[in-house]
């Protein structure tokens, strides 16, 4: 039988400050759900989508709240749409903003209150097994 | 009659509070016997001071309605205070930027650039002294009762020094203001570290400088408040929030005693304002606050040996579960806030705010911030339970379950003891672990319906029923950098320069920091310039996170 590769996530917040209940659990519901994950803590654009790209991440999953230019910079530099990990935020998002990250490339968006199984299970239903 | 002692539902699912109490299905006098009344309760106004600091309670000191502002450049959070002010809020609460103040980051540093338009988001671009007088233009802060920023230990004395030098400038003497700092641990250390953060025994510290500067000079003004507020919303349950706050307040003590400048009854009172938390279980919510009073006297009479009464009075603020309000169907948040506000009243704490329904959405705009007011004025003069002084006294359910709080916050502060003290349970992480494994175990019971949170996993609704406007705050990077070059370039370096050594000078020695301070900031030193001199003098920490 074919050994299938765990898939990996980047898990990082966008803001500078430290706020880690939110990303602590999902990073612990992911890791439960056989999710390989890095914890990024707080990252610059440029810091998640090297961090990203040099390990080589199935799922970036960023924290993010009230302004986006930074999820905008990250997808740019993470590469062509297509061509580029599964993106999802969670975070602080009004309901507007949701169609706006969308629209920016975040494949999908789950905001306060979200189930961390609906989290696993979009991953697992939209990561492709290798 | 016997009573019914059942301590599970119909599906034998064991029934306990938030914390994990186990709760029988009713309560009698067999459940209070061991209460003593006037060892254990007191009058309102007496010790322990379990039924209230003091004899009238709300009838003559109404709760000071205390809600947290801050966003954009500092005019724009002065005009939001004098708003709240307007329409009757009795102090303000003035939140600094996360970046360039919390954490006194230069606004050029490159963390800071890279997430720019953040700038102004969480709080006000507070850079220097100019920036808080423009912040408190029109507000009369003699006769205000304020915390002018200053919410983690690297921020605080600088905040307070502006604070103070607005009120100089102004012809204020100090000993006039009434206000209380924060300087809190669990911020900097516990929910959310921010880069470059001074080690936690540097935060003690300048906590204590400021301790003695306003024990000395400012006897209106608490210079730290505790809030376990924020121990509890990074996780931790009701005696856990207490347990740590109380263990905060030990290292206070310790080291101001250790000093040897002030005696216990010196400064006790000036410590003894904490922040609690209502969250989601009404009564134990309740049953804390009562507990914590109790504990707090017995803990600075027996431990501390304290002959002032006042040195034993508990006052309590609270700010109700932000992480308790919730995305879907927002409005319902302010049925929550009003929940948590009517615990803590019962309760009898000493100063409040509520949550902003549109919290989990946005920074609150003006509309939700004045429902927050408007929740807090209804209950003061609409709901009738001001009129007497802890009404719940007696009660064999709350009685009995404030017995077993104060067993449970004595127990977990001897288990901080046995770990080292706050600052070792923050350094070690044990903290964290502690917070981690709260946080999760109540992930687990909302995603198991366990714990029922309407909107959210139970009644929800596809569409959602209320739709309510997203504020909005400024993008100020542009403006506050410009301010902050503008501070730089027109003050006197000489005389900054001078200044800022002497600042050094206290930090690298033993003197106090605020006088120093005081004058730096006179002279133009700005919140990074302060922050970097910190960080050179004590160095940085790296948070020691669970994951």
């Amino acid at each position: 039988m074919q050994e299938t590769r765990r898939i990996r996530a980047l898990i990082y917040s966008s803001t500078l400050e430290g706020h880690w209940r939110g990303v602590a659990v999902v990073t612990v519901a992911l890791r439960d759900a056989g999710i390989e994950v890095i914890y990024g803590g707080p990252l610059t654009p440029e810091q998640a989508a090297n961090t990203a790209i040099q390990e080589d991440v199935d799922v970036v999953g960023v924290s993010v709240g009230g302004r986006y230019q930074v999820v905008e910079k990250m997808l740019a530099l993470l590469g062509e749409e297509g061509q580029r990990p599964l993106v999802i935020a969670g975070g602080t998002i009004a309901p507007p903003d949701i169609p706006v990250l969308k629209a920016m490339g975040v494949d999908e968006v789950f905001p306060p209150g979200s189930r961390l199984d609906a989290i696993v299970d979009y991953i697992k239903d939209n990561v492709p097994v290798v | 009659m016997k009573k019914t002692t059942t301590t599970t539902t119909h599906d034998h699912k064991p029934v306990t509070t938030e914390s994990g109490i186990p709760l029988k299905a009713s309560y009698g006098p067999d459940d209070v016997q061991a209460l003593d009344y006037e060892t254990d309760l007191g009058e309102p106004g007496q010790g322990p001071y379990t039924r209230g600091p003091y004899p009238e309670m709300y009838r003559n000191r109404p709760w000071r309605i205390f809600q947290l502002t801050g966003y954009g450049l500092p005019e724009d959070a002065g005009e939001r205070i004098r708003f709240m002010l307007d329409h009757g809020e009795t102090g303000f609460i003035l939140e600094p930027d996360l970046m360039t103040v919390y954490g006194m980051l230069d606004i050029d540093d490159p963390d800071v650039v890279a997430r720019k338009e953040e700038v102004g988001l969480y709080g006000a671009t507070l850079l220097s002294l100019q920036e808080f007088e423009r912040a408190l233009e029109g507000i009369a802060i003699e006769k205000t009762y304020a915390h002018p920023g200053g919410v983690t230990p690297v921020c605080s004395c600088f905040c307070h020094a502006c604070y103070f030098s607005v009120a100089e400038k102004r012809g204020i003497a100090l000993q006039e203001l009434s206000g209380t700092g924060e300087a809190d641990f669990f911020l900097s250390y516990l929910a959310t570290p921010i880069k470059d953060v001074i080690p936690p025994q540097a935060a003690l510290r300048l906590n204590c400088d400021l301790i003695e500067f306003c024990t000395e000079h400012m006897p209106r003004w608490m210079p730290v408040s505790i809030p376990g507020t924020n121990a509890r919303e990074t996780g931790m349950n009701n005696y856990q929030q207490v347990g740590i706050a109380f263990a905060n307040a030990i290292a206070y003590i310790d080291e101001v005693l250790r000093r040897g400048r002030f005696k216990i009854d010196d400064f006790a009172r000036s410590i003894g304002g904490f922040g609690f938390c209502p969250h989601t279980d009404f009564f134990e919510d309740i049953a804390t606050y009562r507990a914590a009073r109790r504990v707090w006297y017995k803990l600075i009479t027996e431990r501390y040996g304290a002959e002032n009464p006042r040195s034993a009075q508990l006052r309590i603020h609270v700010n109700v579960g932000g992480s308790t309000s919730t995305y879907q169907q927002p409005l319902n948040n302010v049925v929550r806030g009003s929940i948590g506000m009517m615990a803590a009243a019962l309760g009898g704490v000493q100063s409040a705010g509520v949550t902003a329904f549109d919290e989990a959405i946005c920074i609150p705009s003006e509309q939700a911030h004045l429902m927050s007011l408007r929740t807090q004025q209804i209950l003061q003069l609409e709901s009738g339970i001001t009129k007497v002084a802890d009404p719940l006294g007696g009660s064999y359910f709350v009685e009995s379950l404030t017995d077993e709080m104060e067993k449970r916050i004595w127990d977990y502060m001897e288990r901080i003891e046995n770990e080292g003290g706050l600052i070792a349970v923050l350094n070690s992480g044990w903290a964290h672990r502690e917070a981690h494994r709260e946080a999760l175990e109540d992930q687990r019971k909302i995603m198991t319906n366990e714990k029922k949170v309407v909107g959210v996993n139970c009644h929800e609704m596809e569409e959602e029923p209320y739709e309510i406007p997203v504020f909005r705050a400024p993008e100020v990077y542009t403006i506050a950098k410009s301010r902050d070059d503008a501070v730089k370039r027109e003050r006197d370096g000489e005389q900054a320069r001078k200044a800022m050594d002497a600042f050094r000078g206290a930090l690298e020695g033993t003197d106090n920091v605020m006088p120093p301070l005081m004058d730096a900031v006179k002279a133009g030193a700005t919140s990074s310039e302060i922050g970097n001199l910190q960080r050179e003098v004590f160095g940085t920490w790296k948070p020691p996170l669970p994951i």
